[in-house]
């Protein structure tokens, strides 16, 4: 009895050390910024070596590296997770290729960072550009969007597909008209969860697509752009003894961003498992 | 005998190792209700799945035999034209999770219906047919799960009859009902009855007797009697049949 309540105490502690430490940094890193965050700053390049201005082109840059990489990530992927679920076999090759997703999930970014250096800005001739930095982000997410869109489509109950089959529908219509419609909540939940994750990812974009600082805007895809993680490493790195308010700014929206993603999968999780068992 | 819709001869089902049918022949009279009974683990079910054959979506099934659906070797039939012709509707109530309209119209736009209008009157028609009309009429825009579980199987089998089949096969269709949707449901059956050849499997024998014209009775894979519901009950051939009418395995 004295045991289980030592170790209820200890277990407790350290779990709840643990969210302590999370809203200590997170709240910390927002609180600090947050007084520098104001619309002059979100809407406008930076000035003078960037430390005067705000964070306009890092805020667009970032959205202009998400758009390429998902949609490269989210139809090879949906469709790569809709085989391995609605149509290949329970078999060694399937577990292989799962397997092979999580291992690639598990890759350094720095290491994505090369392999898209040479791939895209080098053997594909596309240099620093946004296209190089988006790809190589895509080529990141893609083992979240796969095995969160197949955990989704494995949750749709079997029953739907036979009462599809049962009307004379075949395997493409029952895929497509019934089981992904019915789990395409729970996979665009997936989708927020890969941006969550290649949001803030520094090492792939400092290779193949970031600009250090630029003075307008890209007029296409070819172009280079600044994004919010690499700002704020090139920020940190060329004033290394100087917190400036610019820096502190950045830090406060990209977690703000990142923050507010993971809510609304929290949130959206709830009411999924609510539905599910009303 | 009434002309049959189907002819089965000598119909044995593999699944793997496993001899789930043994050499079933029947004919299943058309426009009329049979219900296949037996203990549990009987192929009762099994038997069903032949019909439509919704058994091949299963990697290890095969069969040998022949069944016939009105004259045409089902195994050289599209599966997906074969469908058309035999509705099915399950054990649970397992409406998509769409709207009402969209239920009950997803069969017929698969095989080509997109006219607006021809797919209203379809609805309608199907959802007459299944007693659900007049609860529904007003709603047919509201997402289906939020129906009651009644509601739900009689929803079932409207989206079975919108692709207009010969056959419709239900698999013990108010085991997950209360009483009253089931009367509902049995009441339904008779009235569909005229119209269409109804093969319902049934583990509630007393629905059997009620509801069928012609009873199947399997056990452990075999066929062991065919005949009209009154003489099955009134004088049962074999003596597993009369052991199972009157209670002693179920």
């Amino acid at each position: 009895m004295i045991t289980d309540r030592i170790v209820k105490i200890v277990f407790g502690i350290i779990s709840y050390l643990l969210v302590t430490i999370i809203l200590l940094i997170v709240g910390f890193l927002i609180l600090s910024g947050l007084d520098d965050i104001n619309l002059e700053f979100l809407t406008s390049f930076p000035r003078n070596s960037m430390t005067e201005g705000g964070i306009w082109p890092a805020i667009l840059g970032t959205a202009y590296f998400l758009s390429i990489a998902l949609l490269f990530s989210v139809p090879v992927g949906i469709l790569a997770a809709v085989y391995l679920s609605e149509y290949s076999k329970e078999n060694r090759l399937q577990r292989l290729v799962l397997t092979a997703n999580n291992i690639l999930a598990g890759i350094p970014s720095v290491v994505f960072g090369m392999f898209g250096l040479s791939l895209f800005s080098i053997t594909f001739g596309f240099g620093t550009s946004i296209i190089a930095g988006g790809l190589t982000l895509g080529i990141m997410s893609l083992p979240y969007v796969i095995s969160n869109t197949h955990e989704s489509l494995v949750a749709v109950p079997k029953s739907y597909r036979e009462a599809s089959m049962a009307l004379g529908a075949n395997k493409a219509e029952t895929t497509f008209m019934i089981v992904i419609p019915a789990s395409s909540s729970r996979i665009l939940t997936g989708v927020i969860i890969a941006i969550g994750r290649i949001i803030g990812e520094t090492a792939p974009l400092l290779f193949t697509g970031a600009a250090f600082y630029i003075t307008r805007n890209p007029s296409g895809p070819f172009e280079p752009a600044m994004a919010l993680p690499t700002h704020i490493f090139v920020l940190s790195a060329i004033y290394p003894d100087n917190v400036t308010p610019q820096l502190e700014g950045s830090i406060s929206v990209l977690l703000i961003i990142v923050v507010a993603l993971f809510m609304s999968v929290a949130i959206r999780r709830r009411r999924e498992s609510r539905k599910m068992e009303g | 005998m009434i002309e049959p819709i189907f002819k089965i001869e000598k119909l044995n089902v593999f699944y793997g190792e496993k001899h789930a049918l043994k050499e079933v022949t029947c004919d299943i009279p058309q426009r009329k209700v049979t219900a296949v009974v037996g203990p549990s683990g009987c192929g009762k079910s099994t038997f069903l799945r032949v019909l439509n054959r919704m058994n091949d979506l299963i990697p290890s099934y095969r069969h040998t035999g022949s069944v016939k659906l009105l004259g045409d070797e089902i195994l050289d039939m599209d599966p997906v034209l074969l469908r058309k012709h035999i509705g099915m509707v399950f054990q649970k109530p397992n409406p998509f999770p769409k709207t009402i309209q969209e239920n009950v119209t997803y069969g017929p736009k698969i095989h080509g219906i997109k006219n607006r209008q021809a797919l209203r009157e379809i609805t309608e028609k199907s959802l007459r047919q299944a007693a659900l009309w007049d609860e529904v009429k007003d709603e047919l825009k509201k997402n289906a799960t939020n129906l009651s579980g009644g509601q739900q199987q009689r929803l079932c089998i409207a989206r079975a009859l919108s692709v207009e089949p010969d056959v419709l096969l239900l698999d013990e269709p108010t085991s997950a009902l209360d009483p009253i949707a089931t009367q509902k449901i049995e009441t339904l059956i008779e009235e569909l009855s005229e119209k269409y050849t109804i093969v319902i499997v049934t583990h509630n024998l007393q629905q059997a007797l009620r509801i069928s014209d012609y009873v199947m009775f399997f056990y452990v894979g075999e066929l062991v009697e065919f005949d009209t519901t009154e003489k099955i009950t009134s004088n049962p051939k074999d003596q597993r049949t009369s052991d199972y009418l009157r209670g002693i395995f179920s």
